[in-house]
């Protein structure tokens, strides 16, 4: 009976997080009206296994789509508000860190529905002696964003607005005509 | 006039003519600093750069005029500061950066070599106590805070403090001492937190109740103490109600300053030195851009005006001095890369004793010529135009805007890298526009919010002075950071001026600026960042070259560190797309796994010969034959082209394009590369 319910119990919060799942065809997928797609930037200098955001889905994304090195993780998911929640990490070999983001207010970003939202670049620095001091900052790299869209997704770019999503105002989507205005 | 001995007759017969100077002469670490005299003026030290790139203290007999010995003072760590406590005796502190750790070694002299002796006390240096024999003060870390101790050098090599004076005060939670020797004063600074004050105060040499020296709550503007007046009045330099600043008495009792003891009408002050009794001995400030000792005592009036004489238009310091006997001098100007002197008060001769950069002592400089132009506003804009003195001139003026802007300026001492293009046949305007730092409060100030308009105004006054000779053939304008932006903004505003431009690590949309991440954004950052760039407005679209990229006309090279967090690498990556996109005539080098600049020599080399070489294609200008060459100046033609294909070639920090590469392989080889 115990054994029952643990397995339920483990069942049902899997169910709340789900991984990301990162689109690597080119094409507009027909989005449900509240949904739109996210486009961020993971570059790392430590291992990283996974980074969580929350707001109205939970997700994880997961090690294979954010290796050592730039990445990118274009998905698609409900609208609305986020927040990076925390990241898990190894260091020093094999030391696994979990690295929580408690000042939310700085970690937040938006998906409006229907666009592409780009959303900033999470960058993860090892900093200090032997790298144990880590710095997590995300980084406005809007540039090189619609570049990798330009050459990976043109398909996409082609139907859909993009728009930044993340820190601060910026207006360089507007000013190339990329974003729904 | 004193005499220099062997100076003269080693300029006469080595210097090599000005023509192209090898960047790996150029750009390379000084292997001379810290040169100092034993107490008794007989032995020399100095941190020396030796051939296999360690750092080494020598230690020279002065008489004879030769090295006795060298020391490893620690292999992994920089020298923090060193001193000579006696005749024997020497103290030495390291930092090791990459571990933020100081360590200190006392190395004593026996038969002509350092035998060293790791410090076993926790702590530092305060004094070394000259009039006390065998004695120094020493700040001993006790837990969380230091404790101050006379104590004998024994002592603190063995951490035996057991016959050591502790100097007795009422206040435990200090860290950081130091000692006036004139006026046997031990002083602290300490900020407290919980008023968010920074408090100065003093007790006697003796020991006792901290007395206050002076309180501030928000310290905007510059307070530095120099020394005693007398037993209540300080000597500070200051710009607290005025716009230079000057040395200017302070009243610690009621916390007023007083009366202005020296002000320089033009400059701000640097520093000051006061005589034992309080007296004021010597100001120092920059004057046209090169560092100048005014002093106010007779002999060492006239000593200084003659040296000033005999090395013009260079900065003289005094790097140590035996009194009345022996001095070593430092010597740097826009000729002179760094050379140290050794003046012998008593026979008044003055003899060459080490070079800074061996490598550059046969080499002819250009010298840089002050302008001081009027602004639009009257302002006087001072300015430095270094050109080709002899040999190859490609009629090109490469304006170069400096960094900053704000707090930041161009000095008339040797420049490396002015030398390098100048060497090449270019000629270099550097100005020192409102923002530059040195010549007052307002004049820095005004810079502010300044980008692209006031200053770049202010560097125009003095551009169309400089063109109006016409002299030139071309005008490029070249800068990083704020001067990249700079440059950038000259060449859109002046379409019909600027042939081309160079931007290194620019910032090139100042919106941005505001907005470059979650920590780099919002109110608070807005607020830091303001006080240079002024308040955030969307008017800033309208003085940012992405937004005004249609405007500029002059091909553009683009360098930037793709790991910059200064000007983000985004700057350069934005407005490189949107040029590209218009077709414009742009080249990038964007370099991986570098920030704002680089941190090693070939990569500087590697983008100064990428700089040479843009604007030689670009101009199309043409390079000498290899047959009009010296051996050197062909090295230096052939390094600039190797050092390129190498960036291609290997596996560094250039993306490597084997087409590219062959090209300037074969470059190379026309001025004598071969291949191994």
């Amino acid at each position: 009976m115990k054994r029952s319910i643990l397995y339920l119990l483990i069942t049902l919060l899997a169910g709340c997080v789900s991984s990301a799942s990162n689109i690597k065809i080119d094409e507009d997928k027909s989005l449900s009206t509240d949904e739109g797609y996210l486009l961020i930037g993971v570059e790392s200098s430590s291992n990283l296994r996974s980074i969580r955001i929350e707001g109205p889905q939970k997700i994880n994304f997961t090690s294979k789509d954010i290796r050592r090195g730039t990445n990118y993780i274009l998905t698609d998911l409900k609208a609305g508000s986020y927040t990076i929640d925390h990241v898990r990490m190894t260091i020093l070999g094999n030391l696994r860190v979990k690295k929580h983001l408690t000042d939310k207010e700085n970690w937040g970003f938006d998906v409006v529905a229907g666009e592409i939202n780009y959303v900033g670049h999470f960058e993860v620095v090892d900093k200090g002696y032997l790298g144990v001091n880590t710095t997590v900052e995300l980084v406005n790299r809007s540039s090189e964003s619609l570049e990798f869209l330009e050459t990976n997704f043109p398909v996409l770019i082609s139907a859909r607005p993009i728009k930044y999503g993340g820190p601060g105002e910026d207006e360089f989507f507007d000013f190339i005509g990329v974003s729904s205005k | 006039m004193m005499r220099i001995i062997a100076l003269a007759m080693l300029i006469c017969s080595n210097v090599v003519s000005a023509e192209a100077i090898p960047g790996s002469d150029l750009f390379v670490s000084a292997e001379i600093s810290s040169v100092r005299l034993s107490p008794d003026g007989s032995l020399l030290t100095a941190y020396v750069l030796d051939e296999d790139g360690r750092r080494r203290i020598e230690l020279m007999d002065l008489d004879k005029h030769q090295f006795l010995s060298s020391i490893n003072v620690n292999d992994s760590a920089v020298l923090e500061e060193y001193y000579w406590l006696n005749l024997d005796t020497i103290y030495f502190k390291t930092n090791n950066a990459s571990r933020s750790a100081s360590s200190a070694q006392i190395g004593k002299i026996i038969n002509g070599e350092i035998k060293l002796s790791k410090l076993k006390t926790p702590g530092y240096l305060v004094d070394h106590l000259p009039d006390t024999v065998g004695k120094v003060m020493f700040a001993k870390k006790e837990k969380e805070f230091h404790s101050l101790y006379v104590v004998s050098i024994e002592g603190i090599i063995n951490n035996d403090f057991s016959g050591a004076k502790k100097i007795e005060h009422n206040d435990k939670a200090i860290n950081y001492y130091a000692y006036d020797d004139n006026f046997k004063r031990i002083i602290s600074a300490k900020l407290i937190d919980s008023d968010e004050a920074l408090v100065f105060q003093y007790i006697p040499f003796e020991g006792g109740n901290w007395q206050p020296l002076a309180r501030f709550n928000d310290l905007d503007f510059n307070f530095q103490f120099v020394g005693f007046r007398g037993q209540n009045v300080l000597a500070v330099l200051t710009n607290e109600n005025s716009d230079k600043i000057l040395l200017r008495e302070y009243d610690t009792l009621s916390g007023s300053f007083g009366e202005i003891i020296y002000e320089h009408p033009d400059y701000d002050l640097v520093d000051a030195e006061l005589s034992s009794g309080g007296e004021l001995e010597s100001v120092s400030y920059y004057d046209h851009g090169v560092y100048q000792f005014e002093y106010f005592d007779t002999v060492q009036a006239r000593l200084f005006n003659r040296l000033k004489k005999t090395f013009k238009n260079q900065q003289v310091l005094v790097a140590d001095s035996v009194a009345g006997d022996v001095s070593v001098l430092y010597v740097n100007g826009s000729t002179q890369p760094g050379e140290f002197f050794l003046y012998n008060h008593k026979t008044d001769v003055v003899k060459r004793l080490l070079a800074e950069y061996s490598g550059l002592v046969n080499y002819n400089f250009s010298p840089s010529q002050l302008l001081k132009s009027r602004a639009r506003d009257g302002a006087v804009i001072e300015a430095f135009l270094t050109e080709p003195v002899s040999g190859l001139n490609h009629r090109t003026l490469l304006v170069m805007p400096h960094g900053g802007p704000v707090g930041v300026r161009e000095y008339d001492n040797f420049n490396r890298e002015v030398q390098y293009f100048v060497s090449r046949g270019f000629s270099v305007l550097r100005v020192n526009f409102r923002g530059s730092s040195g010549y007052g409060k307002s004049f820095l100030e005004r810079g502010v919010g300044e980008f692209g308009q006031l200053i770049e105004s202010d560097i125009t006054s003095v551009v169309n002075r400089v063109l109006s000779t016409n002299r030139f053939r071309y005008a490029c304008a070249i800068g990083r950071s704020y001067g990249g932006y700079s440059s950038t903004m000259l060449a859109i505003m002046h379409p019909n001026v600027y042939k081309c431009v160079v931007g290194g690590y620019g910032v090139y949309d100042l919106p941005l600026m505001y907005n470059a991440s979650n920590y780099r954004s919002g109110k608070e950052f807005e607020e830091a960042i303001a006080v240079t760039l002024g308040e955030y407005t969307k008017e800033l679209v309208n003085v940012s070259p992405v937004y005004q990229y249609k405007k500029l006309s002059a091909p553009i090279l683009l360098v930037a560190g793709r790991n910059d967090d200064i000007a983000d690498f985004e700057h350069s990556n934005r407005f490189k797309y949107l040029l590209e996109k218009a077709g414009h005539n742009v080249e990038a080098m964007f370099y991986r796994d570098t920030g704002h600049g680089h941190k090693t020599w070939d990569a500087t080399r590697h983008e100064v010969a990428i700089i040479s070489d843009y604007l030689m294609r670009t101009l199309n200008l043409q390079y000498p034959a290899p047959s009009s060459l010296s051996e050197n100046a062909k090295r230096a033609y052939m390094e600039d082209f190797v050092v390129i294909g190498h960036g291609y070639h290997y596996d560094d920090i250039v993306d490597n394009d084997a087409d590219k590469a062959q090209l300037y392989y074969n470059q190379g080889a026309y001025y004598g590369y071969k291949p191994k």
